[in-house]
């Protein structure tokens, strides 16, 4: 019998391990910024899901039908869960809210992926107006990305903003077509459209140059020259801004052509990368609107993260977290626990083996990549790597990790 | 240090003549022998299978690629194309044997159920499913012609050029899906990274394919 439908996983071991640790390091991070964590439900309601989801990943929700007769979903988006839980759980003078979560979203893989379910991180803040929160969460995004060991990572601001006013004027026709050539990134797509549709001449300059408006600072006082009156690049420019003055001027660029896959955000968006992936581990952005459609009115920003993907270049250590393998020797099973569980308060972690033979036990501490190994019966640990051994009391107290 | 995937195969040539024309180094390229990984200069090429390349950008190993539209329809993979080189071009084809090609112009229930050989079995399915037309999907990795021929599929869809294989085989061009031609795709990360590069390659490919992309 197969365990899991295709495209489905269960994960153990070290890869589970590692999630784990990085899920506890995230929250970590925003929970030490009065963020509370999430566990949004697995299932959400297809037709509140489809009403706000853009048509990419409409097609790849995977639908089912709910006890009470009612067609669900697995959670393709927990943006949407997190802001239905605070829209029905949160009077307005309760805000600020601050969530964060780490959790499997479930869409239908894309070429060339081949799972259904990703974890994904993520934190939403809403009801804080100005700037103040949109600087805060990136801070805090590109700070997890540090902890998490995400080498060589920064994040793309634009503005969707920009976009649409630039589109304003358009038949709905070809602002749509061009929407979705830059939606698909094909800069080709994009200039045909331009040069089939009837575009005004004021239009034609700014359009065909807003795929070129990236790169650094210097882009906004390109872009003033180039955009019209109504585009403004403010918001983007304040958010960067405040970024590099923190510290962080190396890791933002600014593209004002960034269109994200969600049709829900309504101001600055932005996506993460790292030196390892050609694609964004994740992105996200001002959702004001998404937040109107829930009947709550204000500013909300959040952002996700592909958890999948920041594991793979990452610098988390895929070393077991039980740092030692214990064996009772001529111990009771209650007297060896009690001592186990004297070592674990020196923030050593420790795995029981409860095999008769010596022998057998630094065979499997062995297996299982174990550099420690003690005898709860003696006063002594060995380091497997080399046979040496030191006292247990000696080795508690030494600052050694890993 | 930039990585470019290329395809392998008759579409190297191709593609050494666009290396040129944007003034890389490429001259290693034209003998590779059995290296599939050459550096000249600061460009790295790896060359992989065609139908590969788009998953080399995608998964981080290449920052730009040269790719057949074709494979990259196929392969569906989002990638950013940054420009069509107009080299390679040929034309994506329904083809068949003239007693197919008339079931054609009649209403489409006609055709329901019908086999199609193919070497690209995602880009078949959406053609047909989008037209609500359901196929038999014959997935082949080359010689599709022979397989009307040998009573396997009832048509095919493939690349055609001149259309002297499908005529020497007695097919016909039935509808055209698409025309195809060489493109310049990069990984989302490299259009922010290597901006500067990419408008220069951009501008280099002439007016229709790269205007006025200037970096700065």
């Amino acid at each position: 019998m197969r365990g899991l439908p295709c495209g489905f996983r269960s994960i153990g071991g070290i890869p589970a391990e590692r999630i784990e640790r990085a899920r506890q390091s995230f929250f970590r991070v925003f929970t030490s910024h009065g963020y509370s964590v999430l566990l949004p439900s697995a299932v959400q309601l297809f037709g509140s899901c489809w009403e706000r989801l853009s048509d990419e990943i409409r097609n790849r929700m995977i639908s089912l039908g709910t006890p009470s007769g009612e067609t669900g979903c697995l959670s393709p988006d927990i943006t949407l869960a997190s802001v239905s839980f605070l829209s029905a759980h949160y009077a307005p003078e309760e805000r600020p809210l601050r969530i964060c979560y780490g959790e499997r979203v479930f869409r239908s893989p894309s070429a060339p992926d081949n799972t259904a379910d990703t974890f994904q991180l993520g934190a939403e803040l809403l009801g804080w107006d100005g700037e103040g929160a949109d600087v805060e969460l990136l801070t805090l995004l590109l700070r997890a990305l540090d902890v998490l060991g995400v080498e060589e990572s920064f994040v793309v601001i634009g503005d969707v903003t920009i976009l649409s006013s630039l589109l304003a004027g358009l038949p709905e026709q070809t602002a749509s077509a061009l929407r979705n050539a830059l939606a698909r990134q094909s800069f080709p797509a994009f200039r045909e459209i331009m040069e089939r549709a009837p575009l005004p001449e004021s239009l034609r300059s700014p359009l065909n140059e807003l795929p070129s408006l990236r790169g650094g600072m210097e882009v906004l006082k390109k872009a003033s020259r180039i955009l019209p009156r109504g585009c403004s690049t403010e918001g983007v420019g304040k958010l960067a801004g405040a970024l590099c003055s923190s510290g962080f001027e190396e890791r933002v660029l600014i593209d004002l052509s960034l269109a994200r896959e969600l049709d829900y955000y309504s101001g600055p968006v932005f996506e993460v990368f790292c030196g390892k992936h050609g694609k964004p581990l994740g992105g996200g952005g001002r959702y004001d609107g998404l937040l109107s459609s829930f009947g709550m009115m204000g500013q909300a920003i959040g952002f996700s993260l592909n958890l999948d993907l920041i594991l793979e270049p990452s610098g988390i250590s895929p070393a077991r977290s039980s740092t030692v393998m214990a064996w009772p020797g001529k111990l009771q099973p209650d007297k060896a626990l009690s001592i186990a569980e004297c070592i674990t308060e020196f923030n050593r972690t420790i795995e029981m083996s409860w095999v008769k033979q010596r022998h057998r036990s630094i065979e499997l501490a062995r297996r299982r990549n174990y550099r420690w190994w003690t005898d709860l019966s003696e006063d002594h640990v060995y380091d497997l790597t080399d046979g040496s051994r030191r006292e247990r009391e000696e080795w508690l107290k030494e600052g050694w990790s890993g | 240090m930039i990585n470019i995937a290329l395809p392998t195969g008759r579409m190297l040539q191709e593609c050494i003549g666009i290396l040129d024309q944007l003034g890389l180094p490429c001259s290693g390229l034209a003998k590779p022998g059995r290296s599939l990984v050459i550096t000249e200069k600061n460009c790295r090429y790896l060359l992989a299978k065609p139908m590969d390349v788009p998953a080399y950008v995608h998964y981080g190993a290449a920052d730009m690629a040269l790719a057949g539209s074709d494979v990259l329809m196929e392969r569906n993979v989002p990638l950013v194309e940054i420009a069509d080189t107009g080299a390679g071009r040929c034309r994506l084809v329904v083809a068949g044997p003239e007693n197919v090609s008339s079931r054609f112009s009649h209403p489409w229930c006609r055709i329901n159920g019908l086999r199609v050989a193919t070497k690209y079995p995602n880009l078949t399915s959406s053609y047909f499913s989008c037209q609500g037309i359901g196929m038999e999907i014959i997935h082949l990795h080359g010689s599709v012609e022979l397989a009307p021929l040998l009573g396997i599929s009832d048509c095919i869809l493939d690349i055609v050029q001149s259309g002297e294989t499908l005529r020497a085989n007695g097919l016909t061009v039935i509808e055209e899906v698409a025309q195809v031609s060489m493109r310049v795709v990069a990984s989302r990360r490299y259009t922010h990274q290597g901006w500067e590069m990419i408008s220069s390659i951009m501008n280099k490919l002439g007016p229709w394919k790269g205007r006025s992309y200037h970096a700065g």
